[in-house]
């Protein structure tokens, strides 16, 4: 029988702020696998992901949704499909006081192609102005790519409730339409 | 030629909506003329509503409600009804024969929306203000808090409205309706919190009565948008969402959509005139005569991954309460 498909991946580069969102949405504190940054110069704050972050959020009947992260930095990319298997829809959160946050978000875009061409996913702006909004998806059309964007601040229940709103409205529809 | 009536829904939740609708082809045999649903609204001939609210003269309303336990005619209210709710059929029958009875032909039979401008208007007046100008909407009502402005900034358009943007939208859109005036820019009119004028419009669209006209512009045709609507800035609820993953996606008719969506044509159609409003980009191509209405075949683990889905919503059901 196939299984019912209950991830949620949160993927972005270093410093997005996935492991804030997690916390913030989990119903219990977050697993997280935290070690010492040593790529300061990227971006800097004391501990980062090494493997991935991990929380639930757990439905009436006991059915766990799994709120999985990535970890940000490139050299982890090998580890990405791993987590990424099975998930049925993403948050790309992005850092826009981070220097070159555009091409980081396209990047990531590329690399969660099968999330990010079927539009389960939804791009997560954090620290923008809400002109930064617009421009990100003008600026994403201009790239072919077709992605609700919004303002959410990790630590922002709300504004993360909205995105996951777009994610299951996305496959609600991809569900009707493929029966 | 048969005598078509209109009949709207105010107020109503999309399950509750499509439950009327659902009622009302069952008894639409039984009634003297015919009924044409048109969505939610307040432009009908007959209007449902939870809570009273001000509609056209010539409107018909009947006010639906728990408490109410046999339909009778309103003591103080003209031309309302007061009717149980949830509504039984017999009952909805009962009140579609009475506002027949009520009927006087041609004073309103299919006519268009009773709002004399439209958010279209009010978008063309202010692309066509001059440096030093300013939009006025003027509420043909007897309220103190009639009047709101447009003023084009250097970078940003804002709405300056008397008080709740949402209620000062429904007053633009029931009774008498509102003016548009190009006046000087003054600064007394720049008064509380500024609405971005493109949340503002998207607003007033999505409660503008459709009309049977649009209703057949926009059937015929297919429609994709190109990019997202601002959901973090504009005003959301969870069909729109639905319809915009939908129509990013891909070609899609109005009925198509609706069926797709969960919601109705009217919704579909206000959904699409929003985004055109506030400039999303669309393509739009004439309907193949082959195409077909797609059959929304249910399987189970489709089914099953639906009901995850209504799980989680219902778990995570903060942001649209």
């Amino acid at each position: 029988m196939d299984q019912v498909h209950n991830k949620i991946l949160f993927i972005g580069p270093m410093g997005a702020g996935k492991t804030t969102a997690i916390n913030t949405l989990s119903d219990q504190e977050a697993v997280s696998t935290e070690a010492r940054n040593s790529n300061r110069e990227l971006y800097d704050k004391a501990n980062t992901t090494v493997a991935m972050d991990y929380g639930f959020i757990e439905l009436e009947d006991g059915q766990p949704v799994h709120l999985y992260g990535i970890p940000g930095q490139r050299h982890f990319e090998p580890v990405w499909p791993i987590v990424a298997k099975g998930a049925i829809g993403a948050l790309l959160l992005a850092n826009v006081s981070q220097p070159d946050w555009q091409s980081e978000l396209l990047y990531f875009v590329n690399a969660f192609a099968d999330l990010s061409s079927s539009g389960r996913m939804v791009v997560a702006l954090n620290r923008c102005q809400p002109a930064d909004v617009q421009e990100t998806l003008a600026w994403l059309a201009e790239q072919g790519v077709c992605l609700a964007v919004l303002e959410a601040d990790p630590r922002n229940r709300e504004q993360l409730l909205l995105s996951l709103e777009i994610l299951i409205a996305n496959l609600e529809i991809e569900s009707q339409m493929n029966g | 030629m048969t005598t078509t009536l209109t009949i709207q829904a105010m107020d109503f939740s999309d399950y509750e909506t499509r439950l009327v609708q659902e009622q009302l082809r069952v008894v639409a045999s039984r009634t003297r003329y015919s009924w044409r649903f048109d969505g939610e609204g307040c432009s009908a001939y007959l209007i449902l509503a939870r809570k009273p609210c001000k509609v056209a003269a010539h409107s018909v309303t009947a006010l639906c409600d728990e408490s109410i336990e046999k339909m009778v005619i309103h003591p103080h209210l003209p031309r309302t009804l007061l009717c149980e709710w949830p509504m039984r059929l017999m009952n909805l029958l009962d009140i579609l024969q009475m506002a027949e009875d009520m009927y006087v032909p041609e004073k309103h039979v299919m006519q268009d929306s009773q709002v004399p401008f439209s958010a279209d208007d009010i978008k063309k007046r202010v692309l066509g203000l001059q440096p030093g100008e300013m939009l006025k909407i003027q509420l043909k009502t007897d309220s103190l808090q009639s009047t709101a402005y447009i003023d084009g900034n250097n970078h940003q358009t804002s709405v300056y409205l008397p008080g709740e943007a949402a209620l000062f939208v429904e007053q633009m859109l029931v009774g008498d309706g509102y003016d548009l005036e190009i006046i000087p820019r003054t600064q007394n009119a720049r008064s509380g919190d500024p609405v971005p004028l493109q949340s503002f419009l998207w607003k007033v669209v999505l409660r503008e009565p459709v009309s049977a006209l649009e209703q057949q512009q926009w059937q015929g045709f297919t429609f994709k948008l190109l990019t997202w609507p601002l959901f973090g800035i504009l005003k959301t609820e969870p069909y729109m969402l639905r319809l915009a993953a939908l129509f990013t996606k891909g070609h899609h008719s109005i009925t198509d959509a609706a069926q797709l969506a969960q919601t109705t044509a009217d919704h579909v159609i206000r959904f699409l005139k929003a985004c055109r409003i506030v400039d999303i980009k669309m393509e739009k191509a004439v309907v193949s005569p082959d195409r077909v209405n797609r059959a929304v075949v249910v399987n189970q683990q489709a089914d099953r991954q639906r009901s995850l889905l209504v799980s989680l919503r219902k778990k995570l059901g903060l942001v649209f309460k």
